[in-house]
């Protein structure tokens, strides 16, 4: 099974995405922080995929991209930051950092299910 | 209510109250990009998770303030003070909105027409279709795609084929970053999933290095792909990539390139001359016979051998164009490329397409890979180019939908390891790529390159920010703490009633032992009860920023509106206190804050007058002292002066001219207490409706807390309330009177004296004694209370007992029969038909079961 980890600072929207992933049948594990995620990945959490907010706090889902690419084991990770569509010089920092993609927010079951798919090959 | 909602509206009332504390902030500085990065996030998260309830009037009013914030942070307009009224007015919108969600579950009505004209100013402030332009993909798209010649000829007359029979053709050129794999990018997955694929071809970028400089995990490969599939899914797909890659629309004869050696243009000379015949006669099916035969004639390694074999792809579409029919002759003929007039494109046609070709991509892999595996190797070697191969191939065969057959290949790939020896291999690749399936769909592993497992060279992260933890909040429902205090509450008291239960076992039963026991347990249960009450009554504790939160806002809007500056300065906010006195301190201090602006702080033009500076200063300030936790509102105002209120109260007949002039100006100021005063000479919709400081004076009582205001005439005002830490625990004295029990607070009690009965003096038909210099009216309880008076006989010269008491700023002493000890009791305000009583505060429940009533002095006096 498929593992994949979403950064958010709301609980409203980590209870939605993780209810639509779960369904399709990834584990899901949950971060409300930038910082509370490196510490997850630096305790030895393997994703397969990262999706991460861009503004939560201290650390934005940038700084976190940035650090978790150097986490070891994860340097060929997809990892998608969720960003809305007024945020496209913001698209170009996560890119810059590792960045595999984006999400637009507010994001439909339909194409979180999509771009999953598509960044996280069943192979 | 949906889980869902439940959490979202509990933080939509956070991020409101984020985004307008930082609004404000952000107004005095305008330049701190923490500030707005704060306030956009948080109007960027309630847009967010808005958008999941059916909320559309929330959400785009929401939005719209996003933008505007959005332009404000990408430096595009400066925040004005017009621009923090308008999103204050479009939160304050989304606050009331998230009330009725609350309430209803869904959205009033009107919303739609209430979201619209905020939305349509706040619009009206962003700059012009700020970043839209960038939207737009930055594909180049000019010209026709120049690497169509790298195609083998076979893929380009199958994609002509497919062009012709109406499909727009597209070519892309997708060349992935060289590190892309580390942005955990996968361009063959990518690719892989690219629609209506007609083929795809995948080119080194460069020489490849030698095999010790090679780095793996670089991608040098360039994938060229002909799709039929729109444009739009197209660039959907790589939408992560869009600079890398380059799509160019394909136009059919943009495929017609020439390839083999050039020849002698007179090899074909015969076919030329029967061919522009057949041209013009339009006899196609006459030409392309004439095509068939030329083409087993002549070598087809030659140019004219591949210009014919387009005329022959020409002829078979649907709908012959004679001009690239002519074009093609014209090739043959001359030996150079065909040229097609611009102006004529094929005829469209709807025809079902052709069965897709065969998938040559699949062939051209399993033949690289019979190449590697036949190349000459060390023995050591030969096992791991086995497994690679093996891996590929497996691959492949899954790509192509033939997962069933990799049982085969598996059987021959063990008899390859077994040997060492790949013939078995090689014998079935090559069956394979001889008869190998059809219809694939186009799917292709580069063979040195795959996607390999992360090998864990880079270092793990130094950052410090690793270490950080979160602190981890729980929110809990008000009502739940408020029983856990009220059960805390019952404990304390139920345990009160073991040290009378030691008394009755030892007066009673006799039993000393016993009753030692009973208190030595007593003694646990007492530490444990007090530790607990402690425990609770931490988690009640609230800062003082729950109330000053709102003070911001009010400031800033009534100065505005008062047309005066001030800034808000406020301390200490971190000060803690119970719920329940942070609760009601909100509306005293709002008064106090009100009263400040409108009457304390002149308008600049009379500060400037008086040599102030025009910026006028409030502030808040909390901070603990003792067991009080202590809240001082100051302004640099004009003052009160003290003559004016006594004109005032005398105007208004609260006190008569003797009167006024007999009090100190410190009196004179207390008297803005008093009921109805107000000194405002209009009375504004600012100041509360005319309401005095009375109802501040008596919110504050009420809550055991004291209200002081001191001023200095032309410097300002300060008013200080005092209040206890927490409401839960009265500690009162027990005083008998009567031949009853009364509880009096523990603080308003000043001292506890005897007073021989000599030293009472009737002054003015009032009892008094003097105690230190200072004459202390006395008051009879019995008188007070209207209870039966002890009899006493007034020979004795018994001393009496007096409790002086401060209330209301002036001492009194209060003859009771005697003193009792003094307890800790969870006060019961008095409710139902004995709510209403005046002069008790309410009843405690003493350890043997009686109830006290605890009296009100204040009242009472």
């Amino acid at each position: 099974m498929k593992r994949i980890l979403i950064i958010d600072d709301s609980a409203t929207i980590l209870l939605s995405m993780e209810g639509v992933l779960a369904k399709a049948g990834y584990a899901i594990d949950k971060a409300s922080s930038g910082e509370q995620a490196l510490t997850m990945l630096n305790d030895g959490l393997r994703p397969d995929l990262i999706i991460t907010d861009l503004y939560m706090g201290a650390m934005t889902g940038t700084d976190l991209i940035r650090l978790a690419r150097q986490v070891t084991g994860l340097r060929f990770t997809p990892m998608l930051m969720v960003t809305t569509e007024s945020q496209q010089d913001k698209r170009i920092d996560a890119k810059t950092a590792g960045a595999t993609g984006w999400l637009v927010k507010p994001v439909a079951p339909a194409a979180l299910l999509q771009v999953v798919r598509q960044v996280l090959p069943e192979r | 209510m949906t889980p869902l909602l439940a959490r979202f509206l509990p933080e939509a009332r956070d991020l409101i109250q984020v985004a307008a504390t930082g609004l404000l902030n952000l107004e005095k500085n305008p330049s701190d990009e923490t500030i707005i990065n704060d306030v956009f996030r948080s109007v960027h998260t309630l847009k967010g998770s808005s958008g999941l309830f059916e909320v559309a009037a929330l959400t785009q009013l929401v939005h719209a303030a996003e933008d505007l914030l959005g332009a404000v942070r990408a430096g595009q307009i400066a925040l004005i003070s017009d621009m923090v009224d308008m999103l204050l007015d479009a939160l304050d919108q989304v606050s009331l909105w998230i009330d009725s969600l609350e309430r209803t579950e869904r959205l009033p009505d009107d919303a739609e027409a209430t979201s619209r004209p905020l939305v349509t100013r706040l619009r009206g402030c962003c700059p012009q279709s700020a970043s839209k332009a960038k939207a737009t993909t930055a594909t180049a798209e000019d010209g026709a795609a120049d690497w169509l010649g790298l195609l083998p000829e076979s893929d380009r007359l199958a994609a002509f084929a497919h062009a012709v029979s109406g499909h727009p053709l597209l070519a892309l050129h997708y060349c992935p970053d060289e590190s892309c794999f580390f942005s955990g990018e996968d361009p063959l997955n990518l690719v892989r999933q690219c629609p209506e694929m007609l083929t795809g071809f995948i080119v080194p970028r460069a020489q490849w290095e030698p095999l010790d400089s090679f780095e793996p995990y670089q991608c040098r490969l360039d994938f060229l792909i002909l799709s039929s599939a729109p444009r739009a899914e197209i660039e959907h797909l790589f939408r992560y990539v869009t600079e890398q890659v380059r799509i160019a629309a394909v136009a059919p004869e943009h495929l017609i390139l020439l390839e083999g050696n050039s020849t002698d243009c007179t090899v074909c000379a015969d076919f030329v001359a029967a061919a522009r015949t057949d041209l013009d006669a339009k006899d196609f099916n006459a030409l392309r016979r004439a095509v068939d035969t030329e083409l087993e004639r002549i070598d087809s390694t030659l140019r004219a051998a591949s210009a014919l074999r387009w005329l022959n792809a020409v002829l078979g579409s649907p709908l012959p164009n004679p001009l690239w029919i002519g074009a093609m002759v014209e090739a043959i003929a001359s030996g150079k490329p065909p040229c097609f007039d611009r102006a004529t494109t094929e005829p469209k046609l709807n025809t079902p397409p052709p069965s897709p070709a065969m998938s040559p991509l699949f062939h051209r892999i399993l033949g690289e890979q019979r190449r590697v595996l036949s190349l000459p190797a060390e023995p050591d070697q030969i096992r791991t180019r086995i497994a690679s191969v093996v891996a590929s191939i497996t691959n492949l065969l899954v790509s192509a939908g033939l997962a069933d057959l990799t049982e085969t290949l598996t059987r021959a790939s063990s008899h390859a390891f077994e040997y060492g020896s790949p013939t078995r291999l090689l014998d079935l690749l090559e069956e394979w790529e001889r008869c190998g399936p059809t219809s694939i769909p186009a799917g292709k592993q580069p063979p040195s390159i795959a996607p390999a497992s992360p090998g864990g060279s880079v270092a793990s992260p130094e950052d410090a920010a690793s270490e950080r933890t979160t602190v981890r909040m729980l929110k809990v429902d008000q009502a739940k703490i408020d029983l856990l205090m009220n059960l805390i509450g019952e404990l304390v008291v139920s345990k009160n009633s073991l040290p009378f239960l030691a008394k009755r076992a030892e007066q009673v039963h006799g039993s000393r032992e016993m009753a030692r026991e009973i208190k030595d347990q007593y003694a646990v249960i007492d530490r444990l009860a007090q530790e607990m009450q402690g425990a609770i009554m931490q988690v009640r504790m609230l800062p003082v920023s729950e109330v000053f939160e709102r003070f911001p806002r009010l400031v800033r809007d009534l100065s505005r509106k008062l047309g005066k500056t001030i800034s808000l300065e406020i301390e200490g906010e971190e000060t803690a206190a119970d719920k329940s006195i942070i609760e009601s301190l909100a509306d005293p201090l709002i008064h106090i804050v009100r009263n400040a602006l409108d009457h304390g702080i002149e308008y600049p033009d009379e500060r400037r007058a008086s040599g102030k500076s025009s910026h006028a200063a409030i502030r808040l300030k909390a901070f603990q002292e003792a067991d009080q936790v202590v809240i001082e509102v100051g302004d640099d105002g004009r003052g009160i002066d003290p003559a004016a209120i006594k004109a005032a109260a005398i105007a208004k007949e609260v006190i008569t001219q003797d009167q006024a002039d007999l009090l100190s100006d410190q009196d004179a100021i207390n008297l803005i207490f008093h009921p109805g005063f107000s000194t405002a000479e209009q009375i504004s919709d600012l100041s509360g409706r005319g309401v005095g400081m009375d109802v501040v004076h008596n919110t504050i009582e009420r809550l055991n807390g004291t209200v002081q205001v001191s001023s200095i005439l032309g410097e300002g005002t300060v008013v200080r309330l005092s209040l206890p830490l927490s409401m839960a625990v009265t500690r009162v004295m027990m005083v008998e009177t009567g031949s009853q029990l009364f509880g009096i607070p523990m603080d308003m009690i000043v001292e506890t004296v005897r007073v021989p009965v000599t030293a009472i003096r009737t002054i003015k038909r009032t009892e008094t004694f003097v105690l230190r210099d200072t004459l202390i009216p006395l008051v009879r309880m019995t008188r007070l209370l209207n209870l039966p008076g002890r009899h006493r006989d007034e020979a004795t010269n018994e001393d009496e007992a007096v409790l002086v008491c401060r209330v209301n700023g002036s001492p009194v002493g209060l003859v009771i029969d005697s003193f009792r000890e003094g307890m800790d009791v969870i006060l019961k305000p008095l409710d139902g038909l004995l709510a209403n009583i005046p002069g008790y505060s309410g009843t405690a429940l003493l350890g043997d079961g009686r109830v006290l009533l605890v009296l009100n002095l204040k009242e009472l006096l």
